[in-house]
């Protein structure tokens, strides 16, 4: 069951870290088409600034969660041959637990940051971009971070065969 | 608790959590928050959470790094690595340990389009070993050089180590870069003549390949031509104030994205990969930096860094010594520290000191990378050694790390060349972007 919502959750990040590699594409496209603009017709692109702003924000947001099922965040592994031992269990999904919690406290307070925003109406200076929905995307992704880490001290959890593999 | 000592319980707490493998960013921002929450107030502590992480991803300088991630990205899959490779081959790879020699020189050519040694690496690995198993390299220097030859991308500009560093010190990009370029090319001297001297000292080591006529060496520089230009494009608009940093990275991906296109080795499902290998990196990045923002206002509120530096100045050691001993406990962290964590933990301490002892911040970033670079190939936690067992999984880790041993011997010679001689590294910026 855990095994199978983790692929599927797998799937969907991935899904999402795509989105935030198009939208790194298209900034690349925004940034090129703003050099263009002004070598040939001198007219550079105001807004070019704030918009790599805001997508910096997407795509950041769009790769944190599927790096994290991917154990692409750096962590040291120095003492990983202790740790993996069955006796270590309940200690590697308190580890785990701990990190999901300061994750969903972060998804929890950017949220209402997000939510301020809206009712401030806070936008970008000069294309005035809401700030709000960038805000949200970075809770949601905090909160899917939090997500990937509760799976891990879940599976953290299983009962180990003596060569240390899960059952 | 006085500051001082929440900012030691402080660091305990972050050692004992990274030692159970909390990831770096995470455990920064545990004990940031945490101690925010301690020394100023829970509200800040909260108000911190809810914005930084947002704040400290929307940024307009950082989008270089997932640019520059993708430049390198593309580069790998339009095989200007190997184009490179074959150009350096035909020109030292009738030599004695030429092969490896010409892997060195394409891992530094590669180097200047890609800002991360794992890429650089991983990248040249499987161009070269091939090749070097033909010829029966010993695994030793077959797996040496390019471990060694892969830490160049973090030196050699771009490099997105550089750019970090640059954010946390609040110093410019383009400087930091042009520092990078001499010292690069040095190594890069350095890991050759190492090679040789390898070959040399045991000749069943590095046999000599084929010799390759002097037409064929041109048309192989030729085919290294796009390698060269996009390099010359990228750099030479930097300096040439044509382009930002950022828009030069921009153009760069283009540039390399167009090469792929028109070797035809670029396909939907490269493209797929290429993009998911750079949002992987860059998320990596900007989870430690954002972890990093937890612990910086941390450790300022426990004035540690200020006092440590009033306390190294008053001390009667001259600032030589102390920058030795900084220097080697960095060599003793990077062997079991990430370098990108190690850098963000420990500049805001390291710093102010270096500063108040009179060293020039571009410079100490240059030797700190060259450092870190010791640090990635460096047993028991070298990064890239783990990149090349990936591509030579036949070749015990030890044999790799004996073989890493004369290269990681030139790198000290490298910083206490740099050391001796800062100019190495300063002459660059300082000539070409005025003090």
């Amino acid at each position: 069951m855990l095994d199978a919502f983790e692929r599927g959750f797998e799937r969907f990040l991935r899904l999402l870290a795509y989105a935030g590699g198009l939208v790194l594409v298209a900034l690349a496209i925004l940034i090129l088409y703003d050099i263009f603009m002004r070598f040939f017709f001198s007219r550079p692109f105001r807004g070019g600034f704030e918009m790599t702003e805001v997508a910096m924000s997407v795509i950041v947001a769009c790769g944190l969660p599927f790096t994290a099922i991917k154990n692409g965040h750096v962590a040291v592994d120095l003492f990983a041959k202790v740790l993996d031992r069955p006796a270590f269990r309940w200690f590697n999904f308190s580890v785990n637990a701990a990190g999901s919690v300061m994750l969903f406290l972060l998804a929890w307070q950017t949220g209402k940051h997000a939510i301020s925003a809206l009712s401030y109406g806070d936008v970008t200076n000069m294309m005035r971009i809401p700030l709000y929905p960038f805000k949200a995307g970075v809770a949601i992704s905090a909160g899917l971070f939090g997500v990937v880490l509760a799976i891990n001290a879940l599976k953290a959890l299983r009962p180990v065969t003596t060569r240390g593999e899960t059952v | 608790m006085t500051p001082t000592l929440a900012g030691i319980v402080g660091f305990l707490a972050l050692f004992v959590l990274l030692a159970i493998r909390m990831p770096i960013g995470l455990a920064m921002m545990i004990v940031g928050a945490s101690g925010i929450a301690i020394l100023n107030s829970t509200t800040a502590a909260l108000n911190n959470l809810g914005s930084f992480a947002y704040s400290y991803s929307a940024v307009f300088t950082l989008s270089v790094i997932p640019l520059f991630v993708l430049m390198g990205a593309f580069a790998s899959v339009s095989g200007m690595g190997t184009d490179m490779y074959r150009t350096a081959y035909s020109f030292v790879g009738h030599r004695r340990g030429g092969l490896a020699a010409a892997t060195i020189i394409a891992c530094a050519g590669f180097a200047a389009l890609s800002g991360s040694s794992i890429a650089a690496a991983a990248t040249m690995g499987k161009v070269s070993l091939p090749e070097m198993e033909r010829y029966r390299y010993s695994p030793r220097l077959a797996t040496g050089s390019i471990a060694a030859g892969g830490t160049l991308g973090i030196l050699i500009p771009p490099s997105t180590v550089l750019i970090v560093y640059a954010l946390l010190t609040e110093q410019s990009v383009g400087r930091l870069f042009l520092a990078g370029f001499l010292p690069g090319l040095l190594l890069t001297v350095l890991f050759v003549a190492t090679v040789f001297i390898v070959a040399v000292m045991n000749p069943n080591a590095g046999p000599p390949g084929e010799r390759v006529p002097l037409s064929e060496r041109f048309r192989t520089l030729f085919g290294s031509g796009a390698l060269i230009f996009v390099v010359l494009i990228v750099i030479g608009g930097i300096y040439g104030g044509i382009f930002t940093v950022t828009e030069a990275a921009a153009v760069g991906a283009g540039l390399t994205f167009l090469h792929s296109l028109w070797t035809r080795r670029m396909s939907i499902a490269k493209f797929l990969d290429a993009l998911l290998d750079t949002i992987r990196t860059t998320a990596m990045v900007f989870f430690i930096l954002i972890g990093a923002h937890f612990f910086a206002p941390f450790l300022a509120l426990t004035r540690i860094p200020v006092n440590l530096a009033d306390w190294i100045s008053e001390l009667a050691i001259p600032a030589f010594a102390i920058l030795m001993v900084i220097i080697v406990v960095y060599i003793v962290l990077g062997t079991f520290m990430e370098g990108f964590a190690m850098m963000v933990l420990t500049v805001p301490i390291v710093l102010p000191v270096i500063m108040t002892l009179g060293y020039d911040p571009i410079w100490f970033g240059i030797v700190m990378v060259v450092v870190l670079e010791m640090g990635l190939i460096s047993p028991p936690v070298g990064l890239n050694v783990f990149v090349v067992k990936g591509v030579a999984p036949n070749v015990p880790l030890s044999e790799v790390y004996w073989g890493i041993l004369p290269f990681w011997l030139a790198m000290g010679v490298c910083v206490f060349l740099l050391v001796l001689f800062p100019d190495i590294a300063l002459i660059l910026p300082n000539t070409m972007l005025g003090r």
